[in-house]
């Protein structure tokens, strides 16, 4: 028997429910443990008449404020507006726009991520 | 900062929210290394100071402006788009020939010869030649090399080159120079620190805009004599002896004689 007060989910004995190790990875086990307050704990109880789908491609994901699937540059605020852009296959510089795709870049919502097209 | 396979661990989590992105975590915000504004310098998460190096516009690229077609980069000095020659300002007037898509001669200009026309290409910033125009101007080597040559367009800083005061600059300050000052057929094409001298100054004369080279009985303004026509050398000395050959090889000022010497 399980009781849900304060974003814990709590059992008699006062254990709560918890993401083992703290870690937000696919497929973590979840445990009850002695209650610490962390994140890891704690839990919102969403209805279903009032779940609010993720967004979906071209949909604006609000919480990370970009749009979902859809291709974009990260120009730089400094004077000559240089773009995001990968070097070597693996480092992030600045460099001038030059039309590659190692400057393109989109919001993926399945692992909540930024990824560039280089390669994707 | 680095990409690497996807895991979403609180490293690969960030939001963009005024301008900055932010980790989930640590809330550390992306940022230009020692905002330092210049091409690859290396960005990383720092602590939020609100400095300009860490400020980011993200530009969807469906409702970015459309990448020029045409009209003057000021930032490289070249017009888009529009085919140029390349010509030294050594006597010769010799002009940059991409030969055979590998290596960067010079050459005497030749009439609608497209391997000695070059264009700035807005989209790659490179100087690409116009009769291999998957190629650009490139320094050999990946930048380690002084050769110049024409190879496949990469956009990396060893591609991109501006015009300004006469030379073809590269953003670590060397320049495009004939090798060796020798005015020649065929002479290398290098890049090397700028010294000032004429092998290092360069003409960019647009096709369009191009006159060529004047034609037999036309002025060559630039050597100030008519081509091909005849004529005779004078002295400005009392006698007004004429500009002469002797034994098949020595000038001397002789008196008028009808001779074709």
């Amino acid at each position: 028997m399980f009781r849900y007060k304060d974003s814990f989910v709590t059992n008699e004995k006062g254990k709560v429910i918890a993401v083992s190790g703290g870690l937000d990875n696919e497929n973590r086990n979840i445990v009850m443990e002695q209650k610490n307050g962390k994140v890891h704990q704690r839990w919102r109880v969403v209805y279903v008449d009032e779940y609010e789908e993720e967004p979906t491609k071209g949909q604006l994901n609000k919480k990370f404020g970009l749009y979902v699937e859809r291709d974009f540059y990260v120009v730089s605020s400094l004077p000559d507006k240089r773009y995001l852009d990968v070097i070597n296959n693996r480092n992030m510089v600045i460099k001038t726009k030059n039309g590659r795709r190692t400057q393109v870049w989109y919001f993926h919502q399945q692992s909540l991520t930024i990824r560039t097209r280089y390669n994707n | 900062m680095q990409i690497w396979s996807t895991n979403s661990g609180w490293f690969q989590v960030f939001k963009y929210q005024n301008n900055q992105f932010i980790n989930w975590s640590n809330n550390k915000v992306l940022d230009v290394r020692g905002g330092k504004d210049e091409e690859a310098t290396p960005v990383q998460m720092w602590g939020n100071n609100g400095s300009k190096a860490q400020i980011w516009n993200v530009v969807y690229i469906d409702t970015a402006d459309k990448d020029r077609t045409k009209g003057f980069n000021k930032d490289f000095g070249f017009h888009i788009n529009r085919p140029f020659y390349l010509r030294s300002r050594m006597p010769m007037k010799r002009v940059a020939e991409c030969h055979g898509a590998n290596n960067v001669w010079l050459k005497r200009w030749r009439k609608n010869t497209t391997a000695q026309q070059w264009y700035f290409d807005e989209v790659s910033k490179t100087l690409k030649n116009n009769h291999w125009k998957s190629h650009s101007l490139d320094i050999q080597g990946n930048g380690t090399s002084n050769n110049v040559r024409c190879t496949t367009t990469n956009s990396r800083w060893w591609q991109l080159f501006r015009y300004e005061n006469r030379f073809i600059k590269n953003e670590r300050g060397k320049v495009l120079e004939i090798q060796g000052n020798v005015d020649a057929e065929n002479r290398n094409i290098i890049m090397h620190a700028p010294h000032g001298r004429i092998n290092q100054l360069w003409d960019v004369i647009y096709v369009d805009e191009w006159k060529g080279e004047p034609g037999k009985g036309e002025l060559n303004e630039d050597f100030g004599l008519y081509v091909e026509r005849t004529f005779y050398v004078v002295s400005a000395l009392n006698d007004g002896r004429y500009l002469d050959l002797i034994n098949n090889r020595n000038m001397v000022i002789k008196t008028s004689n009808g001779r074709n010497t």
